[in-house]
């Protein structure tokens, strides 16, 4: 059977034609004058995600909860962000259940940390100034506190002790759609409220949500005026600790570490015949590397970020590092043979995710580098694809033919992909590639106008990647990146966050390039502070 | 956290008696409710499905059948893949050859809505309410949906809640507990606490986007739903035990889980707390936790299925690890038509008043076409005619079939026409369903 890509363009039953694939940018990025009257993308209704959850719980109560059970977010812009689909009636049960029982175990030392008699009102109304505050993320109006207090008064007069009064109240706060989402109203100009943006900073910069002193200044005023609120984005990004966690998170959703069927690499299954050392926790091991060897690199050694694609130093369990060939230190690191691997796209998370159980991935393996890297878009493959045979190395020639349908989005891929022919399908190095031939590593990227520099062969990943090291448009890709994790949405959806994005990485590219100074033009960016107003009800 | 606390906690006023009993995942259901209206018309819908496609044609047409477009034949035998279902082909429908709305992975999204899928910077969605969802809210009941499968919405976006066992006995039944004034105060305080989510959610309404009223609305239905179940209680029926709660752990074999899942099904169809059901026995990637190295399958599902598409005309150990996923598949099918049908209820069994729709995604080779659709049970009703194959495809032209080098050679109607004909089954007759571009118009399943 021919193992190529095939397809029937103008069938009936079949979805159209699919749409022209996009190589990358046209250009290097420059400064754009923001426009006058500039009106930026919307900001849709979010509901926290999974991580931001598990933060924003640890912060309030010092515990990290358990979202095992909680439904998978869905991906926006090519990150995470619960932004369209609709929550299920089980999940806000399980929010519900989740409440209960994180009010069950911390209501009572809650309130020997506030020293008061919870079944006096007072304390339930200090409660609401320090906790609720947190949990809302802002400070709660009248009609709120009262609704609340009402909570409690109403389980006091059912003969509940205070501390149950309380807990109700602990309760209703947990299960509030205004902890549970991202909900951004706006002032009459389009910009964040102050609290609104202390939110959007934190969880951006923390993937947490505001501390009291963020919440202070957001009361106060300061972020309004720009020395006020860049004071607040140096000292968020000086705190290394809660920085980790928005940066690991931004790496692991960057790379990937979900195939594209939303299996995460824990729980991806390979040929145990052929990769006996393939277990859940390699693949956990791959996930958890993929945000430490960033963090590491970016937030501690504050190295630029195109050291992203040379560090030869990872951070990973024992299990993955022998998977490398090499050994980890007590400190954790592993130093990898630079002469063979090197960056982050040649480790277990790229290599292995975008695998089969069997055989290596070309195809999706090029794709994340054109898509994640160098910012093109390739379209998914139309319905009657024969996407079953569509990804075996065998159908690299069929794909390539340039009278084949799949020529256009494939020439983008493919020659790329082969780069990492010499990793096998769970990051292992290999001579022999699965069909008994020996790997070379050598590829070429095509078509790439805003680096004419990077297009070209090489000869093997050490070059390609050194080659994505040292371009100008490859940094770009990553400042518009970190501008879609930040927007929840894409940029070039609408003019004005195009602009803003454009000069974020033009003065990314103009200065050190430090991961820090990225996330400072990010939160400063106007496309930071506003959005479109569209009408409500 | 402690999630069994807070599921205890959490509407623990919603039980019933005294339960706890131990699951006898095999034994008759002791608590079948014969009634009149059981007899005598086709009263429930189960779809069974699962992940990745059955192979091609010539692993499912029945022998001796014909292959005519449109021609009903008797099912005198069954492919011998099928072998665990022949204790039930003089009660299946065997529809062959149907399209689907989507093709690949994603079409989970589509074959029940009906629609093609929706794209965003492509993330592809579900567009429109899944049958399922259409008919439980036609006929005024909630559907049950085990996890699974990603087949089933309420709306554009909107997926449906996928209950595992022990969450859809206690959505359904309760979970027990004490009553007294202990209960009653934890009723009032779990309703204090609804009332005030939905009030928050109704005031949020006019500050957010109309665009995301749906978000709003889909929280409200929630909130709506466990004030139903403190308002109205639980259904309550004699004989029936709750499953343990720890089969469905992590960790849970295959088999506990979809014994668990079935038990819980039957109970609630048979004690008449649902009608409508969603059983999945896993998806593109696997069977929820079975280990199929011991089976015999070196690969996983999901990449069997792609190893035979590329190499079963070289590979016998492809061809025999993929006729062992199928084949169990089959048998997963045939042991839910047993389980249903050890149930007595009225002059018959619960299968015979339920329509049991076996339904996967993809055609052969991921594609969308070709299907393999079968409807088991209802003999209590005269509508269905079952121990037949129904040819829905034509032979496309040799070129066509030629084209790419994929067996590609039938395409037959649209599968809404099959969704169309069971609502009319199911006595909620429709003109039509599913996405305009398709003919969704009944298809005549008697």
């Amino acid at each position: 059977m021919a193992s190529g890509c095939t397809g029937v363009i103008g069938d009936p039953f079949v979805s159209p034609e699919p749409s022209s694939p996009a190589a990358g940018p046209a250009a290097l990025p420059a400064r754009c004058e923001p426009r006058e009257g500039a009106v930026h993308g919307p900001s849709p209704l979010r509901r926290l995600t999974r991580v931001e959850y598990t933060h924003a719980v640890q912060d309030l109560f010092g515990t990290a909860p358990d979202v095992g059970e909680f439904t998978p977010d869905e991906q926006v812009a090519g990150f995470r962000s619960n932004a369209q689909v609709a929550i299920t009636l089980g999940q806000v049960e399980r929010y519900l259940d989740a409440a209960t029982s994180l009010a069950g175990d911390h209501t009572e030392p809650l309130m020997a940390e506030l020293g008061c008699e919870p079944a006096e009102v007072e304390c339930a109304q200090t409660l609401l100034d320090t906790l609720g505050r947190r949990v809302y993320r802002r400070p709660l109006g009248e009609g709120e506190r009262a609704a609340l207090l009402d909570l409690h008064s109403a389980e006091l007069g059912r003969g509940g002790s205070g501390v149950a009064a309380v807990g109700e109240v602990v309760r209703a706060l947990l299960a509030s759609p205004h902890f549970l989402y991202h909900v951004e109203v706006g002032d009459a100009e389009g910009r964040l409220t102050p609290f609104e943006l202390a939110s959007r900073l934190s969880f951006l910069l923390w993937a947490s949500p505001p501390d009291d002193e963020l919440l202070d200044a957001a009361a106060a005023g300061e972020l309004a005026d720009p020395m006020g609120l860049s004071a607040q984005v140096d000292r968020l990004l000086a705190d290394a600790e809660r920085l980790a966690r928005s940066v690991a998170e931004f790496h692991r959703e960057w790379i990937g570490t979900v195939n594209i069927d939303g299996v995460a690499l824990a729980d991806q299954t390979r040929n145990a015949t052929l990769y006996p050392d393939w277990t859940g926790s390699l693949g956990a091991a791959y996930e958890a590397e993929a945000g430490d060897f960033a963090v590491q690199l970016l937030v501690h050694e504050n190295a630029p970020l195109s050291e992203l694609f040379r560090a030869s130093v990872t951070v990973t369990t024992p299990e993955a590092a022998a998977v490398y060939g090499a050994t980890r230190s007590e400190a954790g690191t592993v130093e990898l043979d630079a002469r063979a691997r090197r960056g982050v796209l040649m480790l277990g998370a790229f290599l292995a995710n975008n695998a089969h159980g069997s055989t290596i991935s070309r195809v999706l393996r090029g794709k994340v580098v054109r898509e994640r890297v160098l910012c093109g878009d390739i379209p998914s493959p139309p319905n009657d694809v024969d996407v079953s045979a569509e990804d075996a190395l065998s159908g690299t020639a069929a794909r390539l033919d340039p009278s084949s349908i799949c020529y256009d989005c494939h020439r983008l891929m493919d020659p790329i992909g082969q780069a990492f022919d010499g990793f096998d399908a769970i990051a292992a190095s290999r001579d022999v590639d699965e069909l008994g031939e020996l790997v070379s590593g050598h590829g070429e990227v095509v078509d790439f106008p805003a680096d004419p520099e990077l297009e070209g062969s090489f000869s093997s990943p050490l070059e390609l990647t050194e080659k994505l090291a040292t371009s100008d448009a490859v940094q770009a890709c990553l400042a518009t990146q970190w501008m879609r994790f930040a927007l929840h949405r894409r940029e070039d959806a609408n003019r004005d966050d195009e602009c803003a994005t454009a000069t974020v990485a033009a003065d990314f590219l103009a200065g050190g390039r430090t991961l820090r100074e990225l996330l400072r033009h990010v939160a400063l960016s106007p496309a930071f502070a506003s959005f479109e107003q569209e009408d409500s009800e | 956290m402690s999630e069994s606390r807070g599921r205890r906690a959490w509407l623990r006023t919603l039980g019933l008696g005294a339960l706890g009993a131990p699951l006898l995942a095999r034994a008759p259901f002791l608590g079948a409710v014969p009634s009149a209206e059981a007899q005598g018309a086709i009263r429930r819908i189960v779809f069974f499905t699962s992940g990745n496609e059955s192979i091609e044609r010539s692993w499912w047409l029945p022998p001796g059948v014909s292959e005519a477009s449109g021609t009903s034949s008797p099912l005198e035998a069954l492919h011998p893949i099928m072998s665990s279902l022949e204790p039930f082909r003089e009660r299946l429908l065997v529809l062959g050859g149907a399209v689907s709305p989507g093709g690949g992975h994603p079409a989970d999204k589509a074959i029940l809505t009906g629609h093609r899928l929706g794209e965003d910077g492509g993330r592809k969605f579900n567009r429109g309410t899944s049958f399922d969802q259409f008919l439980a809210d036609r006929l005024d009941v909630r559907a049950l949906v085990f996890p699974g499968s990603g087949v089933s919405f309420r709306g554009t976006q909107s997926p449906a809640t996928a209950w595992r066992a022990h969450e859809a006995f206690r959505a359904y039944f309760g979970e027990g507990g004490g009553g007294g004034g202990a209960e009653e105060a934890a009723r009032a305080r779990d309703a204090s606490l609804l009332d005030g989510l939905a009030g928050q959610l109704g005031q949020l309404r006019g500050r957010i986007p109309a665009a995301d009223l749906y978000k709003l609305e889909a929280h409200l239905d929630g909130i709506r739903d466990l004030e139903r179940r403190l308002e109205q209680g639980v259904v309550s029926c004699d004989g029936i035990a709750p499953p343990d709660p720890d089969a469905e752990a992590r960790g849970a074999s295959f088999r506990e889980t979809m014994d668990a899942r079935a038990e819980v099904l039957t109970q609630a169809l048979a004690c008449n707390a649902t009608r409508v059901a969603v059983f999945p026995m896993g998806g593109t990637f696997g069977f929820s936790g079975e280990p199929m190295e011991e089976r015999g399958v070196t690969t996983g599902v999901h990449d069997t299925a792609h190893a035979y598409a590329v190499d079963s005309d070289n590979a016998p150990r492809v061809v025999a690890e993929r006729e062992i996923c199928e084949r169990l598949v089959y048998e997963e099918y045939a042991r839910l038509l047993a389980r249903l049908d050890a149930v007595p209820e009225g002059s018959g069994t619960l299968l015979d008043h339920t329509l049991v729709v076996f339904v996967k995604w993809m055609g052969y080779a991921h594609s969308d076409d070709d299907l393999l659709w079968m409807v088991a049970g209802g003999q209590g009703a005269t509508e269905v005619r079952t121990g037949r194959y129904l040819e829905l495809a034509t032979v496309v032209g040799a070129a066509a079939a030629a084209r790419g080098g994929r067996r590609r050679d039938h395409r037959g109607p649209s599968s809404n026409g099959i969704l169309a004909g069971l609502a009319g089954l199911m006595g909620e007759r429709v003109e039509s369903f599913g996405e305009d571009l398709y003919d969704g118009s009944p298809m005549d399943l008697s």
